[in-house]
């Protein structure tokens, strides 16, 4: 009696099992098929994006500041700190370098926006820094020139006494 | 930034484009093409490709095609990049002394390489071999002070290069052009190459530009490419310049 009730039970068991592990296999495969579809590409030129478009912000804060670290010359500031000082410095951190149109070409409005910005920021504070050492090194000369001519002047009527 | 180079060339486009080419009376230059613009600098090599115009008085309209949809006017007041799909533009106001937008290489190349100084400027030396004109000026601006030096190369058909000096003798832009093509009474290069130098000399970009389907536009239609026309709609931001 209790033979064919011990079988009946395995295999109640064998089967459930088998079911189970089969959904377990199964399900996963046949999402396959469905998950192809999903397309990660952007949409559609024309249709609505549902979310801004993906911009580097590091990379466009980055070639901004490289590129105006390159294109200013530093030496020109550098001259106008030493030739007219304050004034020198004054137009250096007022004066605002524009990047070359040519490099936003093809650029999404955001990396456009960050990278202006940039650009900017640091072309202004190269300009600043040369027109500084500009005026700091302009002073200095003229200080030293200014010790030289009194050194000098201080000597001559040194010698005009000595000799009346 | 080569400060009076951006000045300098943009009103020296200004100024062929609004002037008649010899045997034209009457015509302004108008050119189309469609074009390719190959960058590459520490980051690596970025392609555009699209089509341009140059409009009579010295405005330049560009539709860039890949790898963004974009159009872009450049004039001496204004920059206006505009964004078609998102019907987005960014408008940058240039208020002197600001040099007006310019894309340099392809105005350097259309332009009188004389016409591109500042008055005061002085010729150095000039001296022809194998039927080229060499040519050296020494740049200087309207207060006297120098700025650098300008070496060009001309042929028969046109410039074949210019390449601009800092008072050190340190190369900061070097043009070439080849390739050359009679459009409405002008020679304009086809294969433009154009190298930036950093402050130290090294170089630090790289642009090549080659256009395709040259032609002179018909001056009396409006511009068709790429002036970004703004709609009543378009959502305008504005651009720092």
């Amino acid at each position: 009696m209790s033979r064919p009730t011990e079988f009946r039970k395995r295999i109640a068991t064998s089967t459930i099992v088998a079911i189970v592990s089969g959904a377990l296999v199964l399900i996963p495969l046949l999402q396959r098929p469905v998950l192809a579809q999903q397309s990660w590409a952007p949409p559609p030129v024309g249709q609505p994006a549902y979310a801004p478009p993906m911009v580097d912000a590091g990379r466009a804060l980055s070639e901004g500041v490289q590129d105006a670290d390159a294109d200013i010359n530093g030496t020109l500031w550098f001259f106008a700190g030493c030739l007219i000082g304050v004034i020198g410095i004054a137009i250096a951190y007022l004066a605002e370098p524009s990047p070359p149109p040519a490099r936003l070409m093809g650029k999404s409005a955001e990396y456009i926006a960050i990278y202006t910005g940039a650009y900017k920021t640091e072309g202004k504070s190269v300009q600043g820094r040369h027109a500084i050492y500009g005026c700091l090194i302009g002073t200095a000369v003229g200080i030293a020139i200014y010790i030289i001519l009194v050194v000098a002047v201080l000597k001559t009527a040194n010698d005009m006494t000595t000799i009346q | 930034m080569v400060g009076w180079w951006g000045a300098s060339i943009a009103a020296a486009l200004a100024a062929v484009s609004s002037e008649a080419p010899r045997g034209h009376a009457g015509v302004s230059l108008t050119l189309s093409a469609d074009f390719v613009l190959k960058t590459t600098d520490a980051q690596g090599t970025e392609t555009v490709t699209g089509a341009l115009r140059f409009v009579p008085g010295g405005d330049v309209c560009v539709a860039v095609k890949t790898p963004r949809l974009q159009e872009m006017h450049l004039s001496l007041r204004e920059l206006v990049i505009y964004y078609p799909d998102r019907d987005l533009a960014l408008v940058a106001n240039v208020i002197p002394p600001h040099a007006p937008p310019m894309l340099d290489a392809l105005a350097a190349g259309i332009a009188d390489p004389g016409s591109t100084l500042p008055n005061q400027s002085k010729l150095i030396e000039r001296k022809r071999a194998n039927g080229n004109l060499s040519t050296r000026w020494r740049v200087i601006d309207g207060a006297g002070h120098e700025l650098g030096e300008m070496r060009s190369a001309e042929s028969r058909e046109g410039v074949l290069s210019l390449d601009l000096y800092d008072t050190a003798g340190k190369p900061q832009r070097r043009f070439s052009f080849a390739d050359r093509l009679r459009v409405g009474g002008r020679s304009v290069p086809r294969t433009i190459g154009a190298e930036y130098f950093a402050a130290g000399g090294a170089r630090q970009r790289q642009e090549q530009w080659t256009l395709t389907n040259l032609t002179r536009a018909d001056d009396l239609r409006p511009a068709a490419i790429g002036c970004a026309h703004l709609g009543p709609r378009t959502k305008v931001q504005d651009l720092q310049w």
